[in-house]
């Protein structure tokens, strides 16, 4: 869960943003259809007021914290708190920060047992005071079949969670306690020394006990700067200020704009369009999602809409999972990751604003890194593998999404030329849960998309970086923090395979569950990802 | 029994077996489509006791068929997911639940139909207008510049994928020329003048190409009934040409073309998937688009159901219509 990386690297693709985006105050003159502004790029320092647009193609924000699977750094942390939450400083590791709690937690001797104290002059949205009950609650719910979907990794690391399926039947989770108002307490099934990240999930955002499920998305109770306002599926979402939020109580967001409006369901390529023209309200808006490849070339020739592309260094790791189960020849493997021409897959994501191969696991940017590559792209030698062997025609699964069909395309061409017969076979998924694959050739191999579970050996081929500068969150934190942010653009993290420390149950402030050597467990994304024996 | 209800019940259990079949099939589609919808409810990390669990909740855990049947049954009677105060109440008309968005499906497609029924019904009139009178003019015009014009304009807008014609649109009219706004929709109780501001393009869009369709169709029927006999007699009695071409050839030329409006009117209830898109209206065909990305199947189910049966009650208004207008038929 660490994203942390440095000033130098900052020269990867990103998100866009209108000029004003930074700064929500700014004259407005409204003449014709789309409303054309006459004044120009307003500075970049951060005032408070206006409103902030943002426009994102997804058609629904669910504003659940159960349901949810938002990191700290995300809209959700714009209405709820959790116990804590992250800081990232430009140039600076990303670290773990205490929230509505008053520290990241204490850590029992044995590493079982970890207790949190919160803050005074915390409210929620009603006016009450947010109690330890709330947080429980919170944690409990997300245990009810109605409300699965959302982070759920406390499952997993908390004791004596079998058989439980949420508070509505009247039961509690006994691994959870609230000895008073203002102290919780979490049992975990065994040591979890980043328990303070897990701790910065969804779940852990109070809850009044008595919702409704199956309504509660639509109105939550805010304990962040901002309440839910509005909510029109598939239209539009408003954010208005919450009454009852100290800024005194929170150190990471600044909650700037009286109110921010998610724009839903917006095509892509046109938001972005209207993000380059930069008139009217969209001078305070920014993207949500990823500039497409062919958009990024017409970016980067217009210098000022190229001055408002938020940029990233490697960040997301994508990478070629081949099902081993299929081609069972390790030389078959190797040939196929040898054949595999890496920069036309970096051209492919739009070039070098779009991707950097990554060789390894471990991208360019993240401490612990080793630079090596074991693989360089090389026909020969792929076709030397191949020598004699026979291999059948594989089968390239690859979202269906023109960046995604365009790397699988460029993988199938260097297939091709090396001699293997491959097709490339596209299907329709969402980013973000777990794709499943099936097999219908006689070998299978699969770009990996996002989200799709790679339990097999993976190859990395490039790591796709992305962030959103001018992210809801950062466009509202305080002016310490309103930095670089590094949002991974991958929900479902590669499988891990770093451990190489002991079984420590301190905290970590700083350590990556998925990344960082100094780790003992990660992040089960996957069946295969688990803690070593 | 009289012949007028036998014709209608006979249509009605017809349009209900229909209904079954297409259900059935949409719902094939996804037995066979790689994907399982479980696995958006099961959260992350999703292990397979979770899965499973998810699974048994969404009632995916059941034979097909079951599930089938259940669904056909929980439209007349509603359905209920868990128990006791976190029960998940679906009131029939039960078209399904959508897990993805906490929300019945019911309720996500009568929220969209006013947005898709705004743009279906101001193309249609407008492709009606200009296809009716481009083909009208351009038969008695036949053979001079102005139907050779009117028929290029209709190979192009034949030709011309809705997308490209979209983008155009929003380029060279939104962009460039700030004339019409280029994203977004404007419920009609909120503001009239900006509903129809903000549908005048993809009205136009929409309207372009089919107007070309309905310009050949409505040219090819006047030419052909131009030639009759009747046509020929009622010039003979010495009836006015307006009259001619009024009464007697326009009303023989509604029958094809009003069949065919019926069609095209009524896939269009189900959604202008890519006009939609382009234009960022949010309804039947993205809610539709976003379902099938999402293997969010009781709303795919709900959103093919609806738009099945826009067409059949479309095809059912156009065959009473023409039976007024032709009392042959």
């Amino acid at each position: 869960m660490k994203h942390t990386r440095s000033l130098q690297d900052l020269s990867r693709r990103g998100f866009l943003a209108g000029t004003g985006a930074t700064a929500l105050t700014l004259a407005l003159a409204a003449c014709g259809a789309n409303e054309r502004s006459s004044s120009s790029a307003s500075s970049a320092t951060p005032t408070k007021g206006g409103t902030l647009t943002i426009l994102q193609s997804s058609p629904d924000i669910n504003w659940d914290p159960a349901k949810s699977q938002g990191m700290a750094v995300t809209s959700l942390a714009l209405v709820h708190r959790r116990l804590t939450t992250w800081r990232i400083v430009n140039g600076q590791e990303a670290t773990v920060v205490p929230d509505l709690a008053t520290d990241t937690g204490k850590v029992s001797a044995d590493g079982l047992t970890w207790t949190y104290t919160l803050k005074d002059g915390l409210f929620l949205e009603n006016g009450s005071p947010i109690t330890s009950a709330q947080i429980k609650y919170g944690l409990e719910r997300t245990f009810a079949d109605a409300l699965s979907g959302g982070l759920g990794y406390h499952k997993a690391l908390l004791a004596d969670t079998k058989g439980y399926t949420g508070p509505y039947q009247g039961k509690q989770l006994a691994s959870v306690e609230t000895p008073d108002e203002k102290t919780i307490v979490f049992h975990l099934a065994k040591p979890y020394g980043d328990w303070p990240w897990i701790a910065s999930t969804p779940a852990f955002a109070p809850v009044p006990p008595h919702d409704n499920p199956a309504t509660y998305a639509r109105k939550p109770v805010a304990s962040g700067p901002y309440r839910v306002a509005d909510y029109k599926q598939g239209v539009s979402s408003t954010l208005e200020r919450n009454p009852k939020w100290s800024a005194a109580t929170d150190k990471v967001r600044a909650g700037l704009p009286n109110s921010v409006v998610f724009s839903l369901g917006q095509d892509q390529s046109v938001s972005s369009q209207r993000l380059i023209a930069d008139s009217g309200a969209d001078k305070n808006a920014f993207g949500a999602d990823l500039v497409a490849a062919a958009q990024l070339a017409q970016v980067t020739g217009n210098p000022a809409a190229k001055g408002r592309l938020a940029t990233a260094s490697a960040g997301p790791l994508q990478y070629l999972a081949i099902n081993v189960d299929r081609v069972t020849d390790p030389d078959v493997r190797k040939a196929i990751a040898y054949a595999t021409d890496k920069k036309a897959v970096v051209a492919a994501f739009g070039g070098d604003l779009g991707a950097v191969v990554a060789t390894t696991y471990i991208t360019p940017g993240i401490p612990g890194r080793e630079a090596y590559d074991l693989y360089p792209t090389s026909a020969d030698k792929a076709k030397g593998l191949l020598k004699g062997k026979k291999v059948g025609k594989l089968v390239l699964l690859t979202p269906n999404d023109d960046t995604s069909v365009a790397v699988s395309q460029a993988i199938q061409q260097s297939l091709q030329k090396v001699g293997c017969r491959c097709r490339s076979t596209p299907f329709r998924t969402r980013p973000g849960p777990n794709a499943p694959l099936r097999a219908t050739g006689r070998a299978m191999t699969s770009p990996s998309g996002r989200g799709t579970p790679t339990t097999r050996r993976p190859m990395p081929i490039c790591s796709r970086c992305s962030r959103p500068a001018r992210s809801a969150t950062e466009a509202t934190t305080s002016p310490a923090t309103r930095t670089r942010r590094w949002t991974s653009c991958s929900p479902t993290p590669p499988p891990c395979r770093s451990t190489r420390r002991s079984r420590s149950g301190r905290p970590s402030t700083s350590g990556s569950p998925r990344t960082a050597p100094s780790c003992r467990w990660c992040i089960a994304a996957t069946p295969s990802c688990t803690a070593p024996a | 029994m009289n012949d007028r209800i036998r014709f209608l019940l006979s249509r009605l259990l017809q349009t209900l077996l229909v209904l079954i079949l297409i259900a059935f099939i949409t719902f094939a589609v996804f037995e066979l489509f790689p994907a399982d919808p479980a696995q958006l409810a099961c959260g992350k990390p999703c292990t397979p006791e979770n899965l499973a669990r998810a699974r048994a909740y969404m009632g995916y855990d059941k034979p097909w068929f079951v599930q089938f049947w259940n669904y056909l049954t929980e439209i007349f009677v509603g359905t209920t997911y868990g128990t006791g105060a976190g029960a998940i109440r679906c009131s029939a008309p039960c078209l399904g639940y959508s897990f993805r968005l906490s929300s019945p499906v019911t309720d996500l497609i009568a929220a969209r139909i006013p947005i898709t029924l705004s743009i279906a019904v101001g193309a249609a009139v407008l492709w009606m207008v200009i296809g009716v009178t481009g083909g009208v003019v351009s038969a008695l015009r036949r053979g001079t510049a102005l139907d050779r014009s009117i028929m290029t304009f209709t190979v192009v807008g034949v030709s011309a994928p809705s997308y490209l014609v979209g983008l155009l649109g929003i380029l060279l009219l939104g962009f460039k020329a700030d004339i019409v706004p280029v994203a977004g929709y404007v419920p009609l109780s909120q503001s009239p003048v900006d509903w129809a501001w903000h549908l005048v393009l993809p009205w136009t869009v929409l309207a372009l190409i089919s107007a070309a369709i309905y310009t050949r169709l409505v040219r090819g029927e006047m030419l052909e009934n131009l030639g009759e006999d009747y046509v020929r007699t009622a010039r003979a009695t010495g009836l006015p040409e307006r009259r001619v071409i009024g009464n007697h050839v326009l009303r023989n030329i509604a029958v094809p073309v009003l069949t065919i409006f019926a069609l095209d009117f009524g896939g269009l209830l189900g959604g202008a998937v890519i006009t939609e898109r382009v234009f960022s209206i949010q309804g039947l065909g993205a809610l539709f688009l976003d379902a099938v990305g999402a293997t969010d199947i009781q709303l795919v189910m709900g959103v093919t159901l609806v738009a099945a049966v826009a067409v059949i009650l479309m095809n059912l208004v156009a065959d009473i219509l023409a039976a007024v207008i032709d009392p042959r038929v």
